[in-house]
């Protein structure tokens, strides 16, 4: 009697599963021609999960919107199963413990466990918070220095000799920016990952280990102010606040900071030819690791988040890391992805694209992710405003004061 | 009847008018010529001021990775809706503040009134849980219960209707009819140009709004026109001409439609006495 | 007596459906704002209790008495000058003489038509210092450009010629309905009289004119006050802060810093504000002649 029972009740929900396959919602910020590479993947996952697996693909506006968007989902109770959300968001939700961790899945398979070592440690580590990993990256990216080989030649300069320090970014930039009024050197671009490496070089620091103390004020650091300030002054560096980077496009600068995933873009669309550096190092070497990554929420059904579990394999999966990075120029996630034929072939063909992957594997690091990080980001890319575009602005001073201000910042998060 | 004024002046004027014309329109001209030209050309030194190819490539690829049509017609569904309910409910609404006296009708007034100040984004969290609670995340309903009415329009109606004369009003009482026959047969045929101009408003305040859509909707079949526009651009790179081609096809309806209407909605206005 | 008591009835009657949308669908909301308002909270982890610290933070902080200010002074550049330059222009469009005046409407209507987002994007362009067709144009006459978008100098008013920009239009349309209505048996009067044009305007146009400028100012003022998209697209508040609006810093708190009670207090005091603007407003236009 029990046992038919038993039986009945499987078959019941057996029934019910194949009735009702489990609804997965994943929330992205890729737009264009990305979007459509994921947009496919998932597509494929959706096909081979038929009546078991329906994965809804939802585009949450910038990364920016994307909050507002999670925001309102998460006070509701209605949060997607993943997101993609940018790196220096997650603090406060890692802070409040809303992921899931995705280390718990992992150890219950020991055939997926076995592959960790394929991805590139410095992803892993970056994800890895308390010890466990919360999220795979989807378009990792690092900053690269794009260079302009047309102006480069049309100074006199070797387009294949890198500049290493900033000293001879500087070099180079007066050389260019000499062929005209309308010339530039570097445009200098002041997005919140591009102006932690530039400090990072410099062998500054901004934020402690443990998230709780500024240490933006250093002699280092304001070294990196002046010799901003020098080379904007001096009309050798460029920075703009809007339409950026499209100025690049023109063939009016010399040298760009940009990020990896850009590319494409640049080799599509700009009418010189594109060149490709590491990062320039002043003293230090240390490189972010920019771009997004997907997040597993905490607060959802079991089911969900095993199907979820299914979708986040797939989309690291060699296959389609190998798929995404030669669609859309971002970094593939794995070694095998990285060493593939195809893959070597595309860099054998496009030399540039290989620079990333050098980078990645020498100096790159995560960026800082605190809870109050926005905040203080947001501090800090005022102050390089404020020395840009008044030449005269003492940047001691005004790094001591943002020193200050940022500590109150996270002394209030921490209360 | 006033005189003409002399030829020499006439040309000035239309030369002034001309000349702003231009100047103001410069923006969309900008967008349209750039929905032509290729990616490369957008940012050449010195500035293209003119395709080298007048191709519609742009809007093929704008139309291959948005289905635009689709979002616009949700839109145009939308602002319908919204614009409808509100020339309803807001002239009702302005009819009963503006032609009864009643205890309370001044606080009711301001009540109605005060919401013209709050920036929908300052709502937009509790707006949200307050549709997800009438599970109407996702639908089109959510784009539309939420505007059906307007601090602005019974703002503005309001003020049109007080400057009607109280005694076309009094004589169709005399005359037996009710109070409703007389706001659907005097009030109303004598506001058209208000009701164009809060129709007008609240139609683009929908047709152009970006923030809710992207929240309260995820499928992407549902979305609106303003979200899909911002899909060509991303947190560092833009495909201009395809975004500028697909703005432009998302903003020339509204203009071709104004063309239209706007003569009903200034000259209409003509032989009413608003009281000065 | 009866007859009013049903009268009264049918006016609540009337006003009943649009009152219950603004209720259910922003004052519950803002009743909300007030209760957040009194807690700290992140959205994410658990609220808690902290009285009036959100109000107190809020009154001693510098940047929120800056965005206040930045936002007044948007405020008094865009509201004058998007009023005189529409009026000016419902003038010459008011010639009876004057042809294609549907195609003038329209092209000067499409600026109010197209979206900010949009817009926005197409002015950065025009901006920009290096390839923008602004500072190209100020060449041609000698004059140096400025870095309109990256100068704390200069951001904020090329916010304003934008916002001016975007709204001549309306105000246009609005001054033409209200010229429309103005009878033209006045200015026949004034002729006989050998009034000069100057003093038509003054004694004629302008009195009677008077109910739709305050109708356009108290539209332009709000619309000012709550300007948001123009600031998030092409200057994020910055540079150093000189652009960060009221409306601007409020979602910045909420959305990037994610300090929720600390922008509900302000979204309060926004309400408030603007409520006592209101009823001012209100007051005032009781005693005008044309109010009733």
């Amino acid at each position: 009697m029990k046992k038919l029972v038993f039986v009945l009740l499987f078959l019941l929900v057996a029934l019910l599963c194949i009735a009702a396959p489990v609804k997965v919602s994943i929330w992205y910020s890729q737009t264009g021609v990305y979007s459509q590479t994921l947009l496919d993947i998932i597509e494929e996952f959706n096909e081979l999960h038929k009546g078991e697996i329906e994965v809804e693909a939802v585009y949450s506006g910038s990364y920016t919107d994307t909050m507002t968007k999670l925001l309102a989902a998460m006070v509701a109770n209605d949060l997607p199963t993943i997101a993609q959300i940018e790196q220096s968001r997650i603090g406060q939700f890692v802070d409040g413990d809303a992921f899931e961790s995705l280390t718990k899945f992992i150890n219950r398979e020991p055939e997926f466990k076995a592959q960790m070592d394929d991805f590139f440690e410095a992803f892993i580590t970056a994800q890895t918070y308390d010890g466990q990993l919360i999220a795979f990256p989807l378009n990792p990216s690092t900053p690269l220095l794009y260079i302009n080989k047309d102006l480069f030649r049309q100074a006199g300069l070797d387009p294949e000799k890198r500049p290493v320090t900033w000293q001879d970014v500087y070099d180079v930039s007066e050389a260019i920016s000499a062929l005209g009024d309308e010339y530039y050197g570097l445009r200098f671009s002041t997005s919140d990952w591009i102006l932690e490496q530039y400090l990072w070089s410099w062998g500054g620091e901004i934020i402690s280990e443990d998230g709780r103390e500024m240490l933006i004020y250093s002699p280092e650091n304001v070294a990196a102010l002046e010799f901003l300030q020098k080379a904007i002054a001096d009309k050798v560096w460029v920075w703009v606040a809007s339409g950026g980077s499209d100025l690049d496009l023109s063939g009016r600068i010399g040298l760009t900071q940009r990020s990896t995933g850009s590319i494409e873009y640049l080799l599509a669309n700009a009418g010189w030819e594109v060149g490709a550096f590491e990062m320039p190092e002043q003293g230090g070497s240390k490189v972010p690791i920019g771009g997004a990554n997907v997040y597993m929420f905490k607060d959802r059904p079991e089911a969900e988040k095993e199907a979820g579990w299914k979708l986040l394999k797939f989309l690291s999966s060699k296959e389609n890391t190998l798929r995404w990075a030669l669609n859309t120029g971002y970094m593939a996630s794995r070694k095998s992805a990285f060493n593939s034929p195809e893959m070597q072939a595309e860099l054998a063909k496009v030399p540039i694209k290989g620079v990333t992957y050098d980078q990645l594997m020498n100096r790159a690091i995560r960026r800082p992710w605190f809870g109050p990080y926005r905040e203080v980001l947001a501090e800090f890319t005022d102050t390089f405003h404020t020395i840009i575009t008044d030449t005269d602005a003492d940047c001691d001073a005004l790094l001591k004061r943002t020193q200050e201000t940022c500590q109150e910042i996270l002394d209030d998060y921490y209360w | 009847m006033t005189r003409k004024p002399a030829l020499t002046k006439r040309i000035i004027i239309y030369l002034i008018l001309v000349a702003v014309m231009i100047m103001i329109n410069l923006p969309f001209l900008w967008m349209v010529i750039t929905s032509f030209k290729t990616e490369e050309e957008v940012f050449s030194w010195p500035i293209k001021f003119y395709p080298t190819l007048f191709s519609f490539e742009n809007y093929k690829g704008a139309f291959s990775l948005m289905p635009l049509t689709r979002l616009l017609l949700n839109t145009l569904f939308v602002a319908g809706s919204v614009t409808v309910l509100q020339l309803i409910l807001n002239s009702l609404a302005a009819y009963g503040l503006s032609r009864f006296k009643f205890k309370g009708r001044d606080v009711i007034f301001i009540i109605l009134i005060g919401t013209l100040m709050i920036p929908r984004e300052v709502i937009i969290i509790p707006l949200y849980i307050i549709i997800n609670s009438m599970g109407l995340v996702d639908t089109y309903q959510s784009q539309i219960f939420p505007f059906a009415s307007s601090a602005f329009g019974i703002f503005l109606l309001r003020q049109f209707f007080l400057g009607i004369p109280d005694e076309l009003e009094d004589a169709a009482l005399m005359d037996g009819a009710s109070r409703l026959q007389i706001f659907w047969k005097v009030i109303l045929p004598l506001s058209l140009p208000a009701l164009w101009t809060t129709a007008i408003f609240s139609f683009l305040a929908s047709w152009n709004s970006y923030l809710w859509p992207l929240v309260a909707i995820n499928d992407s079949k549902k979305q609106m026109i303003q979200v899909g526009l911002s899909q060509f651009s991303s947190d560092w790179m833009t495909q201009w001409t395809w975004k500028m081609a697909a703005t432009t096809v998302a903003v020339v309806p509204i203009i071709i439609f104004f063309f239209f209407i706007q003569k009903q909605y200034v000259e209409g206005i003509r032989g009413i006495g608003i009281k000065g | 007596m009866k007859r009013k008591r049903k009268d009264t009835l049918l006016a609540w009657l009337t006003i009943l459906p649009a009152l219950s949308i603004q209720v259910v669908f922003i004052y519950v909301p803002l009743i909300w704002a007030i209760f957040i308002s009194f807690f700290r909270w992140n959205m994410i982890r658990p609220m808690r209790f902290v009285g009036l610290a959100n109000y107190e933070r809020m009154f001693t902080r510098a940047e929120f008495w800056d965005s206040l200010r930045i936002t007044f002074i948007y405020i008094l550049g865009t509201v004058p000058t998007s009023i005189l330059i529409g009026l000016g222009l419902a003038l010459l469009m008011n010639m009876e003489w004057l042809k294609f005046k549907g195609l003038f409407r329209t092209a000067f209507y499409i600026p109010v038509i197209t979206a900010m987002a949009a817009a926005a994007v197409i002015w950065g362009w025009l901006f920009e210092p290096n390839y923008g067709l602004l500072n190209w144009f100020l060449s041609l006459f000698g004059i140096e450009g400025v870095g309109w978008l990256s100068d704390p100098d200069y951001a904020l008013s090329a916010l304003m010629i934008v916002g001016v920009w975007k709204r001549i239009g309306y105000n246009m349309v609005l001054f033409l309905a209200g010229l429309q209505v103005i009878p033209k048996t006045l200015y026949e009067v004034a002729d006989i009289d050998g009034a000069s044009k100057f003093s038509k305007f003054l004694n004629i146009t302008w009195p009677l004119l008077s109910p739709t400028t305050l109708f356009v100012v108290i539209l332009q003022f709000i619309a000012s006050f709550r300007v948001f998209v123009s600031v998030s697209v092409m200057t994020q508040g910055g540079p150093s802060k000189s652009t960060r609006v009221i409306t601007y810093y409020l979602y910045q708190q909420a959305f990037e810093n994610m300090k929720f009670g600390y922008s509900s207090a302000i979204a309060v005091f926004m309400f408030g504000l603007m409520l006592i603007f209101t009823i001012l407003q209100f007051q005032a236009s009781k005693r005008r002649t044309f109010y009733k």
